[in-house]
């Protein structure tokens, strides 16, 4: 499996009216996108990964560091652009034209002619389930129409990369569902994709990997299964009552749902399960299931940058 | 030597040269996709359409405007009406043709870096170099076709007045696109470096009005030769490589004159040629100067 | 590239600039080069019009202004560089016998004007002779040639100082704008829509005409030919309107209250003021744009011939009007102008050429007769006034007893009168054929006959039969009332015979002009155009002591001393008798007709 983008120590700062107004877009980035994985990108609003890909189709330029796509560093060279897709977030598509004809516009751009492109479009199309409406201005589109266009002109070229920022942004569940399906049968089709996003649920159902990025720092990357380690357990109990699970919580049981005599318990790290399930046993309850409890990839990301955030607070205090 | 410049036959021939080097670059170098998509995207402007339907107005206006007057007659045959029409047709051309090619020039990078449009295509395998001439082009495309628009309106409206085929006319609408070509390079510069219309358009106005009043440097210069002062000296000077380098929009009045050609006039048969070769130079300096500012600008 | 690229691209602007501004010198020097050919179109133009490239200069003015200096060597150097061409006809400069300078001569304008008459005027787009244009692009080329760097860099210079009394554009050109020198240059202000502004300027002169206000036209006239200097239309209406519409609500000034203005150079009122802002105004509409036959002839015909009465400036002006591209009535109205003066055989000739190219043309086939008709009559006179002459030397030989002289000279004065009854027959019978061939009697021929046969019943004693014939006559020929009005005092005095009220009145005027000009030095007082009642009431003011040299026939000397000095300013009298200095020698003339302009 070798790698198809990678950044090496990949620094951007903003240069402001002095020193001290200088803006740290990103620090010592460090990423790999291997081929035929989706890796998705992670980070609140503001924390530099559209920086991230700006940089790597080189919209703007780095102040420090490496980038290799395709192990080419001549990223700018059309020989290596030719294999990447790029869908922009929120991007406009001119809206006097037929969702065809920007295709083709597109098209041209990639020096494709004629009756190829014109295949080629009809695939897209397909692809992205926009064969019914390619004849309409795209005036008359809806948001997720706009969004399917704009991935049909990344595809158009069948690159081998996909750098996808905020593909799902703003579109509705089953839009959502669509794109997801489309994104990972593009995987299965052996392409890479990066795919940029602060919707944790759609990366985690579809990513392979996920780097995930505070302040243009990279915290922490890896495999789903990596991140979402599973170190505690939960516990299903039926015939509880109130003060019965008020004695299990003091005893240091968490309580995550607790109505009508059914209770939902967390196992903490730092008890064992069989403590855990005598106490729920002195207290009579029913044990229903218990089951290891996966962390979801928000908890991840709210610990991941809780952490960041007060390291920094505690560095800044330092200071 | 400054004859030598100015008269040398074989200068003019290495001119030509190089204009032809220019031009064919130019058409070889340009994704003719993006100067067309351009050139379709600009069509639908509002300003654009806006300027255009004033012209129109002011080209007909000029019929009405003289139908008024009284035929004073005399003894010989006088059209002051026609000479209105021409008078009034070529400076609405103008300045509207201006105002069409400044908003133009500066507005269709910006806009495409505002909706982020600029994104998709540079991310194709397109060089920005050849991006950027894609949009100069297809700008170039817009204004030629609106002046085309506005000198057939013209000649229409005289064509009524007076049935004689307006060859002139044609001339001074080719010359025209040139004094364009050089305030619409600049502006497309000034336009390559900001991310918004408002600054390159009130810049190429700026263009457009410093680049007909750069005869005034000459008598700075003038008044500097017989001054002692020193100050005076060091600003003569600049006035006189201010004078020598900036465009003087001012040369291209020729097109007025033809316009209203006397009989047995001056021959114009090589002014014509020169002004466009001098058109060309400065809208590639132009250009240069906008790739210059382009090739890392941050989007 | 890839390793300085801002270098490279800082190399790459700093070339296309320099390129451009190379350029831009380039056509800087074009610029210069056409403004330089249009002066040396101009000057050659005035020099060969005007007798002189700076007329209005005297004195101080005349040292500021290099106009000559500059335009004798581009001349010096015309002759080395220009091709040899023929010394057509009107190209020799006859105060010195010398052909004018080659330059002269090479931008000269070849007349490409249709000699054959078309149903519509007013189609300038007769394509330009091809040897004028050969002949343009020599000059073109000469005026931007290398050996010209000095001469024109001089020309820039002086330009920019004002110091070509002469150069197209420029303001403080004609006298008009003596005292109106712009602060700034005005044509910058307008960012080259000048013409734009001279037309909306020439709107106002339109509505001020319309409501009447005839003295804010002219500063408004002025200030839209300061803009475009190439409106010739301006030029064209605006004299127009000074010469026509101006004076059409002021009162005929009476002679005696006309004053003398030397830049003029002769007695104006109130009308004839506005008729040489008029003729000022053309002169420089003719300055600016030199090859424009409209000017010529609207300064020649509207305002010389029909306003001024001054034929012979209008015969310079319509020449040269024919000269330029022009339209055939243009040649016409020459000819009638040539009449005026005189110069018959000329004007017959000009009339054949016109007939030949307009075959059938009304017009001239009354026009030959009619010219050679006058021609006879002038001649017959001539003779007549020999005889007369003979007669007396005759009574006088006898008187002395040389008896066998004077039987000689009263035979040889028979032989002549003889020979003018002749010639007078020979005028009465195309008159006569004319009068009887047009439909309507030719109204020309009708009062040359009476005038001929009241002179004649005059002659005979029978001034009471020739009075009642002139009478009547006057008022049958609306055109002959000035001429007959004059006749009849003149044989009213000489036959002692009272004069009527009008006619006394008339008398009355001239006296009281004798005394307005008692005042004045003889070559100023002399200087009368509408004075034509009296023959020798120019003697009365203080002539009759001048040798002249009397032209007869006038034609042909005339129109030989007319090339020394194509423009004669020295006009003493221009009613029936024509006197003029050229170089200090009088001439006079006896002009025939005062019917001519028609």
């Amino acid at each position: 499996m070798s790698v198809v983008i990678e950044t090496q120590d990949l620094t951007k700062v903003y240069k402001g009216m002095s020193k001290a107004q200088d803006l740290v877009a990103l620090n010592k980035l460090n990423i790999q996108v291997n081929e035929g994985e989706i890796f998705g990108y992670l980070g609140p609003n503001g924390s530099g990964k559209t920086t991230t890909i700006k940089l790597l189709l080189s919209l703007i330029f780095p102040t420090g560091g490496k980038m290799k796509i395709m192990g080419n560093p001549n990223i700018t060279s059309p020989e290596v652009r030719k294999h990447i897709g790029y869908l922009p977030e929120g991007a406009y598509y001119p809206d006097f034209l037929r969702g065809e004809e920007i295709l083709s516009y597109y098209g041209n751009l990639y020096g494709m002619k004629g009756a190829s492109l014109k295949k080629r479009i009809d695939e897209v199309l397909e692809v992205v389930g926009m064969t019914r409406a390619r004849k309409r201005l795209i005036r008359g589109y809806s948001k997720g129409m706009r969004q399917r266009i704009g991935l049909a002109q990344a595809l158009l070229s069948d690159p081998g990369i996909l750098i996808l920022d905020e593909p799902t942004t703003g579109l509705d569940p089953v839009a959502r569902k669509e794109i997801r399906d489309l994104l990972i049968q593009l995987r299965d089709q052996g392409k890479s994709l990066l795919i940029s996003s602060h919707e944790l649920l759609e990366v985690e159902l579809i990513s392979d990997r996920v780097g995930i990025l505070f302040e243009g720092v990279l915290q922490t990357s890896g495999t789903i299964d990596e991140l979402l380690t599973s170190r505690e357990f939960s516990i299903k109990a039926e015939e509880a009552a109130p003060e019965a699970t008020q004695k299990v919580r003091e005893a240091g049981l968490i309580t995550e749902d607790a109505v009508a005599g059914k209770a939902s318990l967390r196992v903490p790290e730092t008890m064992s399960l069989y403590q855990a399930l005598d106490i729920c046993k002195s207290q009579n309850m029913k044990i229903v299931s218990v089951s290891p409890r996966r962390e979801t990839l928000e908890e991840v990301f709210v610990r991941v940058v809780g952490s960041a955030v007060s390291s920094k607070e505690a560095q800044r205090g330092e200071r | 030597m400054s004859i030598w410049l100015a008269s040398n036959p074989w200068l003019t021939v290495l001119y030509g040269v190089i204009v032809l080097a220019i031009i064919a670059a130019v058409a070889y170098y340009t994704p003719w996709s993006i100067a067309l998509f351009t050139f379709r995207e600009g069509l639908r402007k509002k300003t654009l359409i806006g300027f255009l339907i004033l012209s129109i107005l002011v080209i007909f206006g000029s019929m009405f405007m003289t139908a008024m007057m009284y035929d004073t007659g005399g003894t010989v045959a006088t059209d002051v009406d026609v000479k209105l029409i021409k008078d009034i047709c070529i400076t609405a051309i103008s300045i509207f043709g201006v105002l069409i090619a400044i908003f133009i020039s500066a507005s269709v990078v910006p806009t495409e870096i505002e909706n982020k449009v600029i994104y998709t295509v540079l991310s194709k395998p397109v060089r920005r170099f050849q991006y950027l001439l894609g949009k100069f082009v297809g700008v170039q495309i817009i204004v030629a076709v609106n002046l085309l628009l506005m000198g057939v309106l013209f000649s229409i409206a005289l064509y009524i007045k007076e049935p004689i085929f307006p060859r002139m006319l044609l001339y001074a609408i080719f010359l025209t696109y040139f004094e364009f070509l050089i305030v619409s390079a600049f502006t497309f510069a000034v336009a390559a470096a900001s991310t918004s219309a408002v600054l390159p358009t009130i810049a190429g106005l700026f263009i457009y009005i410093t680049g007909n009043l750069t005869q005034y440097l000459e008598s700075v210069v003038n008044r500097s030769e017989v001054s002692e002062n020193s100050v005076d000296k060091g600003l003569g000077w600049l006035a006189w490589v201010l004078r020598n380098t900036l465009p003087d929009l001012q040369y291209f009045s020729l097109k007025t004159q033809i316009l209203s050609l006397q009989i047995n006039d001056t021959p114009k048969d090589i002014q014509i040629p020169n002004l466009v070769v001098y058109g060309i130079l400065y809208a590639l300096a132009g250009y240069i100067i906008a790739f210059w500012v382009f090739r890392r600008k941050e989007l | 590239m890839k390793r300085f690229p801002n270098l490279v691209l800082a190399v790459l602007v700093a070339l296309a600039l320099a390129l451009g501004a190379l350029q831009g010198y380039r056509v800087r020097n074009l610029r210069e080069a056409d403004a330089f050919y249009r002066w040396l179109v101009t000057a050659s133009t005035q020099l060969r019009v005007f007798g002189t490239i700076t007329p209005e200069l005297e004195g101080e003015e005349a040292e500021k202004f290099m106009d000559r200096d500059l335009f004798d060597r581009v001349v010096a150097k015309a002759d080395q560089a220009l091709p040899d061409t023929p010394v057509m006809e009107g190209d020799t400069d006859d105060a010195t016998g010398a052909p004018y300078p080659k330059l002269v001569r090479y931008t000269r304008t070849l007349s490409t004007g249709s000699l054959t008459e078309t149903e519509e005027s007013g189609t300038v787009a007769v394509a330009a002779n091809p040897e004028q244009v050969k002949k343009d692009a020599e000059v073109w080329r000469f005026a931007r040639s290398a050996s010209l760097a000095p001469e024109r860099a001089d020309f820039v210079r002086f330009r920019r100082d004002k110091r070509l009394a002469t150069a197209g554009t420029q303001i403080g050109v004609a006298d008009i704008y003596k005292n109106q020198e712009a602060p700034v240059s005005i044509g910058q202000m307008f960012l080259g829509f000048r013409k734009l502004a001279a037309g909306l300027i020439w709107i106002q002169v339109d509505e001020a005409f319309h409501k009447g206000e005839m003295q804010r036209m002219v500063p408004l006239m002025r200030t839209t030919v300061l803009l475009d200097p190439n409106f010739v239309d301006a030029y064209l209406i605006g004299a127009w309107h000074l010469a026509y519409n101006l004076t059409v609500q002021m009162s005929d000034t009476p002679g005696y209250l006309k004053e003398y203005v030397p830049e003029f150079g002769a007695w104006v009122g109130n009308k004839e003021r506005a008729y040489y802002a008029a003729v000022n105004f053309l002169k420089d509409g003719i300055r600016n744009n030199p090859r424009d036959y409209r000017l010529y002839f609207d300064l020649g015909y509207a305002v010389y011939a029909e306003k001024l009465n001054d034929h012979m400036n209008a015969v310079t002006y319509l020449s040269e009007a024919t000269k330029q591209r022009h339209e055939s009535w243009v040649r016409r109205m020459l000819y009638h102008s040539l009449q005026a003066t005189g110069q018959f055989e000329e004007a017959r000739a000009g009339w054949e050429d016109y007939l030949r190219a307009n075959p059938g043309h009304a017009v001239a086939q009354r026009m030959i007769p009619t010219n050679t008709a006058l021609t006879k009559e002038r001649d017959a006179e001539a003779l007549g006034t020999q005889a007369k002459k003979l007669l007396t030397q005759a009574g006088q030989a006898r008187a002395d007893g040389q008896e066998a002289q004077a039987a000689d000279m009263e035979r040889q004065a028979q032989e002549l009168q003889k020979q003018r009854d002749a010639l007078q027959a020979e005028a009465r019978t195309i008159y006569t054929d004319l009068n009887a061939t047009t439909a309507d009697g030719d109204e020309f021929a009708q009062a040359r006959l009476w005038r001929m046969q009241a002179l004649e019943l005059h002659e005979q004693g029978r001034t009471l039969e020739a009075l009642a014939l002139l009478r009547q006559a006057r008022m049958e020929v609306a055109r002959f009332f000035q001429e007959a009005s004059d006749l009849i005092i003149q044989m009213c005095i000489e036959a002692d015979l009272p004069l009527n009220v009008s006619e006394r009145k008339r008398l009355l005027e001239i006296e009281r002009i004798k005394e307005a000009w008692a005042a004045n030095p003889v070559e100023i007082a002399g200087r009368r155009f509408d004075f034509d009642t009296s023959q020798d009431a120019w003697r009365q003011a203080g002539y009759a002591n001048q040798e002249t040299i009397a032209l007869t026939p006038a034609a042909k000397d005339l129109a030989a001393l007319r090339k020394d000095r194509p423009v004669i300013d020295q006009f003493i009298g221009l009613g029936d008798n024509v006197v003029f200095e050229l170089d200090g020698q009088w001439y006079e003339f006896r002009r025939k007709s005062l019917l001519g302009n028609t």
